[in-house]
């Protein structure tokens, strides 16, 4: 037998075991994936985002032929792995996760990636913002804090983001909708600003609910309403704001995407991936007893809870002087 | 809480998978903490998906093994060629270098094994029996203190760093100034970055750490010619003799007690408590002039904070849920995934667990002891294999570990830069430690600074108001006051003696 | 590196040959130009940046803002480059401090840094390299060729000597790329190119 045939052999049983494969799977995608497809998270390991990339890592892999493999592109406040992604090469291979700060990030950095470099492929969930406060304010609801802010503005520190960042603008849209003017102390993330808050340094805080589940479990904290349609399933006995009537809803929330130009049946595939795999109950139940609230979007309606944040923020970034790039014409 | 940490000690040594696990863990994170341009942070990141398949236990101790042993391993790169395996082992090599070159490499690697333990077993034993306690003191630091224990940190470098302290501080000023690159932490401006995006993202400590100290120690090292390098002495015994070894009992305590206390401040992290370990030792030697010579004490006293400060980070993450470091970040981050809140709620759900990991710290650092006690011979011999070999082997090691920190090309870049950086400074006979440590701290200090006066209302009293801060700036002061001081002083008894002696190096240090 | 004053003593020798002290004699006062320069470097750098970014010096409510620290940093430089320079170029014309014993060309100060600058040449043309040829041959090239250059190969007399140097060499790299490709590629899963 001569080399040729040998190598036709070959060809001949991948072709074979190609097919056996495809069989089981989407027509669309009969060669994708074919390597390992990696998610890139914009923040260091440990953090929210990452958790979040690494358990639907874990729980895709199940779901597909190929290993998912989870990298950390950090700096920049998250612009630095946005932009890894968006210019990587589109096949289809790097997905990158997002949260809101994406959308504030194309006003405020010229670097940043703006909504037409991607397609977003599925939406994880939402965080949705809540307001919290030391026990010892002696506040115990949002009407409370509201008064005692309309009575001496400024006179509670809150402790959030830098500017851009998810609980910023929660603290933002919260002044806006109420009238109301807090004095924004800025923490570096969420973890510094649980710390000031448990030390005394800021009155309140308006971080996601998960965040502070404990300490007002304890009884350190008081959290005073969940930004939210729905009562949040870690602390059932908190209302939201609505509850308490105040038409109000906030939050972050985690979304994955691909570079523009990705073939559309690869864009297909993954979303069906991604979205099926976010649907499986077992993946709600380990989300869940992370804290994250989990509801499954395709991409469709990823775009347009996108374009739908971009609307909320934009009003409100310009209020505070932080659109320097990608005005938009009135 | 000592009835589930035996009774979960007890679980560890008798179940031949966790025992294994955790041996193993220390095996890996010692080679990657070892490894120029692996951060203890890093080896658990890459490690965290292996702990996926595992239950919340096995992960626990696993990471933990890692963690505790990384944490040692980058002392030994840092004594044996000079280049810190973790930024908080850059204070080790002042004196281990210089020990290791003077033909007594097993001798420095024991001393540091040997503080690692204490300094590990004292951390852990604060945080199984006073952890609470630790953690409200820890809370009662806010913006104001933080600032402060920067500053002090940073001062103590510069007093301690070989060379004057006003160039320390000069060098510690560039390292500011690196630290400011990229985003504002508090506003988001970007500051520094001459429109390139790479600069935006800021100069990453791993890159410019293995630049300063790695690839410009190679560079010098290729630079010398045959006849100019100095001859390793033939290496001795690996165990320093007795009389060696038992005065340092002192200066392990101190670290010890040091790292524990900074480690337990969120943030602050283990950069601080090495210098000021470090400083410390050198303040209350009778013969500071050994320091950065091989004196043994400046590589127990350090060491022992560095590895203190793991009990000591682990205190905020256990009793309040807030990760004192990046490190603990990460193992945070394990816990949640396999559902688990760390926090007050998780000692009256779950002090099985909370025993679990407690003991799986202690198992790793007795193992860390064990297993390098047993590999300290075969680790020496890195000093023997020829020069060239290892230098090139390096260097190619710096570029792939500055690329891996955040997978960016541009990462590469920057360490190149601060190659040429660091080995300018070596011309210059500038002390690089505290551009490094500029870098580490100054984001803390700017963003608490600025964060203490928008809650003070721009009072910049704030610092003096508050007992810790005043002590803290007191101490800063006397130790940035202290060498003029000291000059005065002995050019007056020199006046006064007319000691034939030079000021510098004159006493003999045996 | 040049014979420095103070290296009499054994003992001292070896921490002077390290960098690990450098005595206050060895701030010679043309070094201590060059530090002044170096330090004033980084200064002016930093002023072009500050003076060129209009963003710093907004109205940030209590925050005093982004320019202070940097303000704060660059004068701190700026008057010690300074001071250093100056004390120097004091001393260099009072003629007080210890001059170098001999004069050298320029050239032959040049000359020990002739191979590191090479070796920083050759790293930085490494990750085009990698990215055109794959990481692990890349760096089998790399680390290869330095090695051999390094060993003195060329000089060796043909036959056994050179053939053993070659075989260490090759041996070398073979254990460097190995390691390097199992903790860098299958552990940590670094997309290397």
């Amino acid at each position: 037998m001569d080399h040729t045939t040998i190598r036709a052999l070959a060809r001949l049983g991948a072709a074979a075991a190609a097919l056996a494969v495809a069989a089981s799977m989407p027509a669309a995608a009969q060669d994708f994936p074919e390597e390992p497809i990696t998610i890139v998270v914009n923040f260091p390991a440990g953090g929210g985002q990452d958790t979040a990339a690494r358990l639907i890592a874990e729980y895709a892999a199940q779901r597909t032929t190929v290993p998912i493999v989870v990298t950390n592109v950090t700096g920049a406040g998250g612009a630095t792995g946005t932009r890894h992604v968006a210019d990587a090469e589109p096949d289809g291979y790097t997905v990158g996760i997002i949260g809101s700060n994406f959308v504030a990030q194309q006003y405020m950095n010229e670097n940043a990636t703006t909504v037409d470099e991607i397609i977003p492929i599925a939406l994880f969930g939402p965080d949705p913002g809540a307001l919290e406060v030391r026990a010892d304010t002696g506040i115990t609801d949002v009407a409370g804090y509201i008064e005692a802010l309309r009575a001496n503005p400024g006179s509670i520190t809150n402790g959030n983001d830098a500017p851009g960042g998810g609980s910023y603008i929660v603290a933002a849209l919260m002044e806006r909708a109420f009238g109301i003017e807090m004095t924004k102390v800025p923490y570096q993330g969420y973890a510094p600003t649980v710390a000031g808050l448990l030390a005394g340094e800021v009155m309140s805080a308006t971080l996601p609910v998960h965040q502070f589940a404990d300490q007002h479990k304890a009884g350190e904290v008081i959290i005073l309403g969940v930004a939210a349609d729905e009562r949040h399933f870690l602390v059932p006995d908190v209302p939201t704001f609505r509850e308490q009537g105040f038409d109000f809803v906030a939050g972050d929330w985690r979304a994955l995407f691909v570079p523009a130009g990705v073939p559309e049946d690869r864009v297909q595939y993954l979303e069906d991936l991604f979205f099926e795999t976010m649907s499986d109950p077992a993946f709600v139940e380990a989300a869940n007893a992370a804290g994250f609230v989990v509801t499954p979007m395709r991409g469709a309606d990823t775009l347009a809870h996108i374009l739908r944040t971009d609307e909320e923020f934009y009003p409100v970034l310009l209020d505070a002087g932080l659109v320097t790039v990608n005005q938009k014409e009135e | 809480m000592l009835d589930p940490f035996f009774s979960a000690l007890a679980a560890i040594l008798t179940d031949p998978y966790l025992l294994a696990l955790s041996v193993g863990g220390v095996v890996v994170g010692t080679v990657l903490g070892a490894l120029p341009g692996i951060s203890s942070t890093m080896a658990l990141a890459i490690l965290l998906p292996v702990s996926f398949a595992m239950s919340p236990e096995a992960a626990m101790v696993f990471l933990l093994a890692v963690f505790s042993s990384s944490v040692f391993g980058g002392s030994i790169s840092a004594i044996l060629l000079n280049i810190p395996g973790t930024p908080g082992a850059i204070v080790t090599q002042f004196d281990g270098y210089p020990m290791a070159r003077s033909g007594r490499a097993g001798h420095a690697v024991s001393i540091a094994l040997l503080a690692s333990t204490l300094g590990g077993l004292f951390g852990l034993a604060v945080l199984v029996v006073v952890a609470p306690v630790i953690a409200g003191a820890a809370m009662s630091f806010r913006s104001p203190e933080f600032a402060m224990a920067t500053v002090l940190g940073l001062t103590m470098l510069a007093y301690s760093s070989p060379g004057s302290t006003f160039r320390g501080v000069l060098m510690g000023a560039i390292g500011l100034l690196c630290g400011m690159v990229g985003f504002d932490a508090l506003t988001d401006v970007s500051r520094f970055d001459f429109g390139s995006a790479t600069l935006q993202a800021g100069i990453d400590m791993v890159p410019l750490t293995v630049g300063l100290f790695g690839l410009a120690e190679v560079m010098r090292n290729l630079g010398l010619r045959r006849e100019d390098v100095p001859e390793v002495p033939k290496m001795g015994s690996i165990m320093p003799p007795w009389r060696t070894l038992w005065p340092l009992w002192k200066p392990m305590s101190r670290g010890s007690l040091v790292g524990t206390f900074v480690g337990a401040i969120p943030a602050a992290g283990s950069a601080i408590a090495v210098v000021v370990s470090y400083a410390q030792e050198m303040r209350l030697s009778r013969t500071p002039e050994r320091f950065g010579k091989g004196a043994p004490e400046g590589i127990a006293a350090p060491e022992a904070a560095n590895n203190a400060c793991v009990g000591g980070a682990l205190v905020p993450m256990m009793t309040l849920g807030v990760p004192g470091d990046t490190m603990t970040a990460v193992l945070m981050g394990a816990l949640l995934l396999h559902g688990l809140r760390p926090g007050p709620m998780l000692f009256a759900d779950n002090p099985d667990f909370v025993g679990m990991i407690y003991s799986g710290l202690f198992f790793a650092v007795a193992a860390t002891l064990v297993c390098n006690l047993a590999l300290i011979r075969v680790i020496v011999l890195v000093m023997r294999t020829p020069r060239h070999m290892l230098m090139i082997g390096i260097a190619a090691l710096c570029v792939v570990g500055s690329f891996a920190i955040r997978n960016s090309m541009s990462d590469v870049y920057v360490m190149l830069a601060f190659a040429v950086v660091g080995y300018v400074m070596g011309l210059l006979r500038l002390p690089v430690a505290p551009l490094a440590f500029g870098l580490i701290l100054g984001p803390i200090l700017e963003e608490n600074v600025r964060r203490s006066l928008i809650v003070s209302g721009g009072e910049w009293s704030v610092f003096v108001e508050r007992p810790i801060a005043l002590a803290m700036l007191l101490l800063s002061l006397v130790a940035l006051l202290y060498p003029v001081a000291a000059a005065g002083i002995r050019g007056l008894r020199g006046r006064k003696a007319a000691a034939p002696a030079p000021a510098a190096g004159g006493q003999d240090p045996r | 590196m040049p014979p420095t004053p103070g290296a009499a003593e054994p003992e001292q020798a070896v921490a002077v040959a390290l960098d690990a002290a450098a005595p206050e004699e060895v701030n010679t006062p043309a070094r201590d130009v060059a530090v002044g320069l170096f330090i004033l470097a980084w200064a002016v750098v930093g002023w072009i940046s500050v003076a060129g970014n209009s963003r710093l010096f907004g109205d940030f409510g209590r925050d005093p803002g982004p320019a202070l620290m940097p303000v704060v940093v660059l004068a701190i430089l700026s008057a010690g480059g300074l001071a250093i320079l100056a004390t120097a170029i004091v001393r260099l014309v009072r003629g007080a401090g210890p001059q170098p014993a001999e004069r050298t060309t320029f050239g032959a100060r040049l000359r020990p840094h002739l191979v590191p600058a090479t070796l920083l040449v050759t790293l930085a043309v490494y990750p085009t390299v990698m990215h055109a040829i794959g990481y692990a041959a890349a760096t089998a090239v790399f680390v290869l060729g330095w090695i051999l250059a390094l060993s003195g190969w060329r000089y060796l007399p043909h036959g056994r000597a050179r053939l053993l140097a070659a075989v260490a060499a090759v041996g070398a790299t073979a254990a460097v790329v190995a390691i390097l490709y199992t903790s860098f590629v299958v552990v940590i899963r670094a997309p290397l190119p």
